[in-house]
């Protein structure tokens, strides 16, 4: 009726709809806050993993490490690694707490030693435990810590998902990009494309084996390929716990001693 | 069965009783290792230029609800060089935590430095000197701490009621500070009064507060100790033997860390507060202890990493020639470069040299290396090289080690 009876009125309003829909930074901006929300709230999570480094004939090596995660309001969450397997650096304890802007503060405790060190957390993309993991693959990823772009709407496996871009705010990143398949019910990844700091495709990451905790959706298995290097590491999740209530001195640095 | 004993009795008794309770849980990790070390020749019968050993360190814990137990030992057994078996505890304590409170009574090993070579703050435990000597093993502190988690650290009391002598090597050893053919005998320990004692029983006692301030981890401490570190000795020509004299000492001391970035700034000091013995022949110069340090990192693009190190140590309110006589490191710079591939046998290299600013021709050389052999055998091989002639006289501070140059390699089996 309004449209019939004022018809430059309607053409005037047609025209400014694309200025009023997103663009795709700010719909890639709103999907990862989206998918962060929707994994917050599970307080404290307990993982036994295993991670399997495959090199390009074939060979195998195992690694064991247990994580636990304390979420935090407010800021980043924090996180213990220890390390389980091989058995030079058994014991060995790595302290993270993750900030949604800036550098995370790092600790580790070598038991040999029983000494906790300080450490930086500028060198992220360093290798963990010799895996095709870095640093920055396998710490608290947050929104701030990227600039985010919507690409598509698309499918992974069948799966609906967002296609995105985001790009490291970090120079000292060993990235230039990754593009994000975001899978529209699980909220999470299924598959990661990095590219180096040369804009070259690096690794391909595919998370697999998605299980419902509670309210939350986290994968069993992680398989990262160095496309350039034909080597890969697969992540395993033995056993996972959400919900578990940490207190907060086990997170401060001296309780790292044991 | 003399106090040490009584209490290991009383650790190992409580230790079983909580754990046949049943319901917690046990954990155990340890090493053993073939060890050797060669050294230059040095043309005199009396020392041991070639070690050949056995190593063996075992760690069991047991944690059930707020109380915690755990116990490591190492013994070394040296098949050339008997004067280096040495058997000793670690760790063997008991821990209660409640709230914000932590107890715990026990042999302890604390770590209180912050950088890498020169540890001026780091002075609780007694240590074995004939080891390794930019960081040599530490032995276990009997002692009663209680800790109260304030903020982002905590304050923490501690109670010492046994003075630990430091395993010094005798003059057999090329490591050793003593001419050859002299042995080291039990310790003397002169307390706050100023009288010299056999007695290893006595009053310490200390309080360290910690905290995370931002990029800084920021430490203080006060300990009314016996020092280690500065011993006198007392010679006894007629049967060859050397005992050394520990006094007792007021420390004050901090550590300060803060991450700038990719670089790493490290402080530790200390003031030494002696007592006047009463033989002044045991007379140490009060004194203050300095060192710095900055650390800076690098990724390397297969994920490697590379770390600069440079530190410095100075010896603070003495002259030039009491620096020299109170220690090996007295006004010296570090220079070193670590290697890490990162890769899957955790391959890394190290690379340092300490350079004495004061007192020329005085350098200590350091390279090493290590990796897996696999998930339980891994390799560590490398040298040390000291130059520092004797400038005049008798040899003071690393001039006693002036050409104990060594190759080492140590293999070991993880469990």
């Amino acid at each position: 009726m309004f449209l019939r009876r004022s018809p430059l009125i309607a053409l005037l309003l047609l025209s400014a709809l694309p200025a009023l829909a997103e663009t795709p930074a700010e719909k890639g901006l709103r999907i990862a806050r989206d998918t962060d929300a929707a994994n917050n709230g599970f307080q404290g999570e307990y993982s036994e993993m295993e991670m399997i480094l495959i090199n390009a004939h074939g060979d195998q090596t195992v690694r064991k490490l247990i994580t636990e995660i304390r979420e935090k309001k407010n800021d980043g969450d924090q996180s213990i690694s220890t390390f389980q397997w091989p058995a030079d650096v058994k014991g060995t304890r790595m302290l993270t707490w993750s900030h949604k802007t800036g550098d995370d503060d790092q600790w580790l405790y070598l038991p040999a030693l029983k000494r906790v060190k300080r450490i930086s957390s500028r060198n992220k993309s360093g290798a963990f435990m010799g895996s095709e993991f870095s640093y920055e693959d396998l710490g608290s990823q947050e929104v701030e810590e990227y600039t985010h772009a919507f690409l598509a709407d698309a499918e992974w496996e069948g799966r609906p998902c967002w296609k995105q871009e985001r790009t490291p705010v970090s120079k000292k990143s060993g990235y230039s990009k990754e593009i994000v398949w975001i899978d529209k019910e699980y909220m999470n990844p299924l598959r990661i494309e990095y590219y180096d700091r040369k804009g070259e495709l690096l690794k391909v990451g595919l998370f697999t084996g998605y299980r419902q905790y509670g309210q939350w959706w986290r994968a069993s298995e992680i398989m990262m390929e160095n496309v350039q290097t034909q080597k890969k590491s697969r992540l395993v999740w033995t056993k996972r716990e959400l919900g578990r209530e940490y207190e907060a001195w086990r997170f401060a640095s001296d309780s790292l001693v044991e | 069965m003399n106090g040490k004993s009584w209490a290991m009795a009383l650790i190992a008794f409580g230790a079983v009783s909580a754990a046949s309770a049943g319901g917690g849980k046990w954990e155990s990790r340890g090493e053993v290792a073939g060890e050797s070390r060669v050294f230059t020749d040095d043309d005199i019968d009396q020392t041991e230029d070639a070690g050949l050993g056995m190593f063996a360190r075992v760690e069991a814990g047991y944690r059930k609800g707020r109380v915690r137990f755990r116990a490591r030992a190492f013994a070394r057994v040296d098949r050339r060089d008997e004067s280096r078996d040495l058997t000793a505890f670690e760790e063997a304590w008991f821990d209660y935590r409640t709230g914000a409170w932590q107890a715990r009574a026990g042999f302890q090993m604390l770590n209180w430095t912050a950088t890498e070579a020169f540890h001026p703050a780091d002075v609780v435990n007694s240590r074995n000197l004939d080891s390794n000597i930019e960081n040599p093993e530490k032995l276990g502190e009997l002692m009663v701490s209680l800790r109260r988690r304030i903020g982002d650290g905590g304050l923490t009391f501690y109670y010492l009621p046994r003075f630990e002598a430091p395993n010094l090597p005798d003059g057999s050893s090329r490591l050793s500070f003593a001419p050859p053919g002299v042995d080291i005998g039990e310790a003397l320990w002169v307390e706050d009064d100023g009288r010299v004692s056999g007695d290893s029983y006595g009053l310490q006692w200390g309080a360290r507060m910690t905290q995370t301030i931002g990029d800084a981890d920021i430490s203080v401490h006060y300990l009314d100790h016996q020092d280690r570190q500065f011993p006198r000795f007392e010679f006894e020509p007629q049967i060859g033997r050397a005992r050394p004299v520990y006094l007792n000492v007021k420390d004050w001391g901090l550590t300060y860390l803060h991450i700038l970035g990719g670089w790493i700034l490290k402080l530790e000091a200390a003031y030494k507060d002696f007592v006047a013995p009463v033989n002044p022949a045991y007379t140490q110069p009060d004194h203050g202890q300095a060192a710095f340090g900055l650390e800076y990192g690098w990724v390397y693009q297969g994920g490697g990493e590379g770390t600069a190190i440079f530190e410095g140590q100075a010896a603070l309110g003495l002259t030039e020639a009491e620096r020299a006589a109170i220690s090996v490191f007295q006004r010296d710079l570090l220079a070193g470069y670590r290697h890490a591939w990162n890769d899957r046998l955790g391959r890394e290299l190290l690379v340092t040299a300490i350079f004495d600013v004061e007192r020329s021709r005085e350098i200590l050389v350091n390279v090493s290396y290590q990796q897996r052999l696999s998930d339980t055998w891994s390799v560590k091989t490398g040298l040390r090289w000291i130059d520092a002639p004797p400038k005049q006289g008798q040899p003071i501070g690393l001039e006693s080690l002036h050409e104990s140059n060594q190759l080492f390699l140590t293999v070991s089996r993880f469990f």
